[in-house]
């Protein structure tokens, strides 16, 4: 097999440069991330990278692929018919050395769409009543709670890259997911802090959000559905 | 250091909706930028007539044509996501067993206006810019 060139993106703290690795590979059956972790093993041991699970799941391998936001796991090199790679940090992302970001940004703003149930504690404690769900509930949220908060949702939107403070569709889409839980009772709260500035309504439907989440969630049209919630003044997600 | 390219990330072309949505934003500038000096050009020309004439100039008719085109894109595309906002073009994200598809792709009247809003603008941009550039000869009639 002919060598394959991986250009990668690297920062130390100070400067930014791009530097080129050529890697013999026997097959295009393996992930560009084990490229990445071949060349970490046998060339350069100061490469940074961060991967945990390798199958799709942790969502720690996130970053730029030959210009598109992707988990370097799920990534083969098949896919990619180049014998060239380029490989960077990802997008509207903090870089704290070569291929690895800050994602705290992205879990703060999680952590304000409250993304869990909420209820009355009472109703769930000392009450002897199960909470049930019916097969077409779960439906209305079953495909947006794949996201597994890999953050290249957030990598992908042009809004991100001009505001900062726009909560970005991670967060949003956890803002849907929980709402939309039949389980659930906190739409009121979580409608006032998306129903603002910097929450659902910088969205401008570029939609690259979808285009590129590895999961298939679709962070983009969780978004469309608050902003419609929201305009009906729905009491609960439509 | 931040990666990415601040406001030049709008210009990736990763995907359709993406295109439409940089055209959406630089056309929306245009529109500002082409109508909000206006009342004020009319006050520097002296009059409604003299700053007319300014819009006969070859400049000016380009201007106008970018015009056309701008008004034209914004609101036919602008109608395709206020209607999504509104929750009337919805649909559900589909799991296929390979490559998951988004819900607004698989929505085919939302496909429909993603065509029509470039058929539309380009076919109004024709009409447009004929008049634009001819309209003196067909449409001004008196002495």
């Amino acid at each position: 097999m002919p060598a394959l060139t991986v250009k990668v993106k690297r920062f130390d703290g100070k400067k930014s440069w791009w530097q080129e690795y050529k890697v013999d590979i026997k097959s295009r059956k393996i992930s560009v991330l084990d490229v990445l972790v071949k060349i970490k093993e046998e060339q350069d041991p100061t490469l940074a990278i961060r991967y945990s699970c390798r199958m799709a799941i942790c969502g720690s391998c996130g970053m730029v692929i030959n210009g598109v936001p992707r988990l370097a796991c799920q990534t083969l090199l098949a896919e990619i018919k180049d014998d060239t790679i380029t490989v960077e940090p990802m997008w509207n992302h903090r870089v704290i050395k070569d291929l690895v970001v800050d994602t705290e940004p992205n879990f703060e703003k999680l952590r304000k769409v409250k993304p869990y149930i909420i209820r009355d504690l009472k109703e769930i404690y000392e009450s002897d009543m199960e909470i049930g769900q019916k097969p077409e509930e779960l439906e209305k949220y079953y495909n947006f709670a794949y996201c597994i908060e890999c953050g290249l949702c957030m990598a992908a939107c042009p809004i991100l890259a001009t505001n900062d403070r726009f909560l970005g569709p991670m967060a949003l889409n956890a803002a849907y997911r929980w709402s939309a839980d039949s389980r659930d009772r906190g739409w009121e709260e979580r409608a006032k802090i998306i129903d603002a500035e910097d929450g659902v309504w910088p969205c401008h439907l570029a939609y690259t959000c979808s285009a590129v989440c590895p999961r298939g969630v679709d962070p983009g049209f969780s978004i469309q559905l608050l902003k419609a919630s929201l305009i009906r003044r729905a009491k609960r997600v439509l | 250091m931040r990666a990415g390219r601040g406001v030049l990330e709008w210009f990736r072309r990763l995907n359709l909706e993406r295109i439409y949505f940089v055209i959406h934003r630089l056309t929306g500038i245009y529109l500002v930028l082409y109508i909000f000096p206006r009342p004020y050009l009319v006050l520097l020309s002296g009059s409604w007539e003299e700053a007319l004439r300014l819009d006969m100039t070859p400049i000016g008719k380009m201007l106008a044509i970018i015009f056309i085109f701008s008004i034209l894109f914004h609101g036919i595309n602008g109608l395709r996501i206020v209607l999504i906002e509104l929750g009337l073009i919805s649909g559900r994200p589909l799991r296929h067993p390979i490559k998951p598809i988004p819900a607004l792709r698989a929505n085919k009247l939302h496909l429909t206006l993603i065509v029509a809003t470039i058929v539309l603008t380009v076919v109004g941009m024709v009409v447009g810019s004929y008049l634009v550039l001819y309209g003196k000869e067909h449409l001004l009639v008196g002495p």
